[in-house]
């Protein structure tokens, strides 16, 4: 087991009161495994991430479970210990790739400098080596150029591409990708997550994707989490999960998406009913 | 009701943006829309889909007269609309609304709901206060917005409630075409589901003639009568739902549908 979250719960401690945004929830990554959370906005699934990531801020914080990676608790880890993890054993790719790239430094300086922190054995030459390799690796164009370019100068499919090249540069552990794609034209993304799997099977790449769109899901995932209000409500392979949803929420979710094919055309979609509290329901883990 | 009278007719419609290159250079030209032909008629729902930078937006934005074409003709019932005089565009603007995408940026965060919905009856018909006010309450319930919401805030509302305030307020006006651009693409799914339930009510109940703009196919297979593929500013392929998803023709369009993740 790469990954085991137990009982974890995040809170945030405001003025106007303690919010729970993450309650109490569990789930587990295998090696070469891909672990999708879906769920709404205001779930909790980007908190789960970020919880594992140990970069919840102020006023928040995990307030209770265990995050063992490799069998050791992540949340025991000091700061210094933590920076030593990120990027190294786990490294994470955001939703904008143009917010989370420093505008003022190329983008082979700014992979670099992951080296730099990471791989102190490898000199500048070799550095320089590698990140074009890892270009490469992610299908960027020319990558003996692109190294000196500026991320405003690459469109959004290749600035992506730099993220992932960026996350893969120590060969992690476990990728954490949070809604990857959710800025990308269908033909590019289609493109990131072949990519992504493909790196998957070379690498033995664990991969936690966090995602709201469940065509995406049904593409990647071997195990998805459905998160609703802070809670797992079910969790499933996902070849169980599109066949036989049992949770209700997980129903009503997958029902209020047009399917070609499977939905009438023009016909009224089911919608999740807001009176209802989902959370009055058994969980499903299988 | 469908029927074949034709609400717009666009001929050879062209935008094109130039970007200097500096001083001594000629300025490069992009062509965003071109030399596009396409017809909308009464009562459908016509789809523009298409990768950004496509084109699709340009050409709404050509449709609302927020942009002007470089060259090529609009049509509004017959008529060339760049020959309205200002009687003729105060009725268009009635006539041709628009709904955003962003239901966030696209709602003015001082003004109170009321407000936001009764300013194109102010602007645009000489009622007097008491009866925009009833015109605003009848469109909010309408569109799902509880009466009390009329001296709310924007920020008070989720993304769907904003939407719908958006919706509100381009359906006051008794319009006979809206242009949804990306109306649901913000949303989420559940929420998705709820708008796209109230657009299609709306249209069945007002007759209502949509040109919806989306990059998500699932949405547009649901809801489109016709749908028009662009590709860098040209039309790949204008069919009806079924001829496209069943038998797609162009190259693009195929690799358009391929993308999709299915479930």
């Amino acid at each position: 087991m790469l990954l085991e979250v137990k009982n974890l719960k995040t809170e945030f401690f405001t003025d106007n009161g303690v919010i729970t945004a993450v309650n109490d929830i569990d789930f587990s990554i295998e090696k070469g495994q891909t672990i999708c959370i879906v769920g709404e906005s205001g779930s909790g699934k980007s908190m789960t991430s970020l919880s594992i990531m140990g970069l919840i801020e102020e006023p928040g914080r995990v307030t209770q479970g265990e995050i063992l990676f490799e069998g050791t608790d992540l949340l025991k880890y000091s700061q210094n210990q933590m920076r030593n993890i990120r990027g190294k054993d786990i490294a994470m790719i955001f939703q904008e790739p143009m917010s989370s790239l420093n505008p003022s430094y190329t983008v082979g300086y700014q992979i670099d400098e992951v080296l730099k922190l990471h791989q102190k054995e490898l000199n500048k030459e070799q550095r320089r080596k590698r990140v074009v390799e890892l270009f490469d690796e992610v299908g960027i164009p020319f990558p003996e150029d692109k190294y000196n370019e500026y991320p405003f100068k690459l469109s959004g499919g290749q600035r992506q591409r730099v993220m992932i090249a960026m996350a893969m540069a120590c060969q992690p552990k476990l990728l954490i990708a949070d809604e990857p794609t959710t800025a990308l034209d269908v033909t590019i993304q289609a493109q990131v997550l072949d990519l992504m799997n493909d790196l998957k099977k070379k690498n033995g790449t664990s991969i936690l994707f966090i995602t709201h769109d469940l065509g995406v899901v049904a593409q990647m995932a071997d195990i998805v989490v459905v998160m609703y209000k802070g809670c797992v409500v079910e969790s499933a392979s996902a070849k169980e999960l599109f066949d036989d949803p049992r949770h209700p929420y997980t129903k009503a979710l997958l029902n209020s998406i047009p399917v070609p094919g499977k939905v009438k055309r023009k016909s009224r979609l089911q919608t999740v009913d807001e009176n209802v509290n989902y959370h009055d329901f058994p969980k499903e883990i299988r | 009701m469908r029927s074949d009278e034709v609400v717009f007719e666009i001929k050879d419609l062209e935008k094109t943006y130039s970007i200097s290159r500096g001083l001594f250079k000629e300025p490069q030209k992009i062509h965003a829309v071109n030399k596009i032909n396409f017809d909308v008629k009464h009562g459908e729902t016509f789809s523009i889909v298409g990768e950004s930078g496509c084109g699709k937006s340009t050409t709404a934005k050509m449709l609302l007269n927020i942009e002007s074409p470089t060259s090529g003709k609009i049509f509004f019932k017959g008529k060339d609309i760049s020959t309205f005089n200002a009687q003729e565009w105060k009725e268009y603007r009635k006539k041709v609304q628009i709904i955003f995408q962003d239901p966030y940026s696209s709602l003015n965060p001082r003004w109170k709901v009321g407000q936001i919905i009764s300013e194109p009856l102010e602007l645009n018909t000489e009622l007097s206060k008491k009866e925009i006010e009833e015109k605003v309450r009848a469109i909010m319930k309408r569109v799902g917005l509880e009466q009390d919401w009329y001296d709310r805030y924007p920020h008070q509302f989720s993304g769907g409630q904003r939407q719908r305030i958006g919706i509100a307020r381009a359906l006051v006006l008794n319009p006979e075409v809206i242009v949804c651009d990306e109306p649901v693409s913000a949303l989420d799914v559940s929420i998705q589901a709820q708008v796209l339930n109230l657009l299609l009510d709306l249209q069945e109940e007002l007759d209502l003639t949509y040109v919806f703009i989306s990059h998500d196919l699932s949405v547009v297979e649901h809801i489109s009568d016709r749908i028009m593929v662009m590709y860098f500013g040209d039309v790949v392929e204008l069919s009806s739902v079924d001829e496209l998803f069943d038998n797609p023709k162009a190259d693009y369009t195929k690799k358009l549908l391929g993308a999709i993740p299915t479930i």
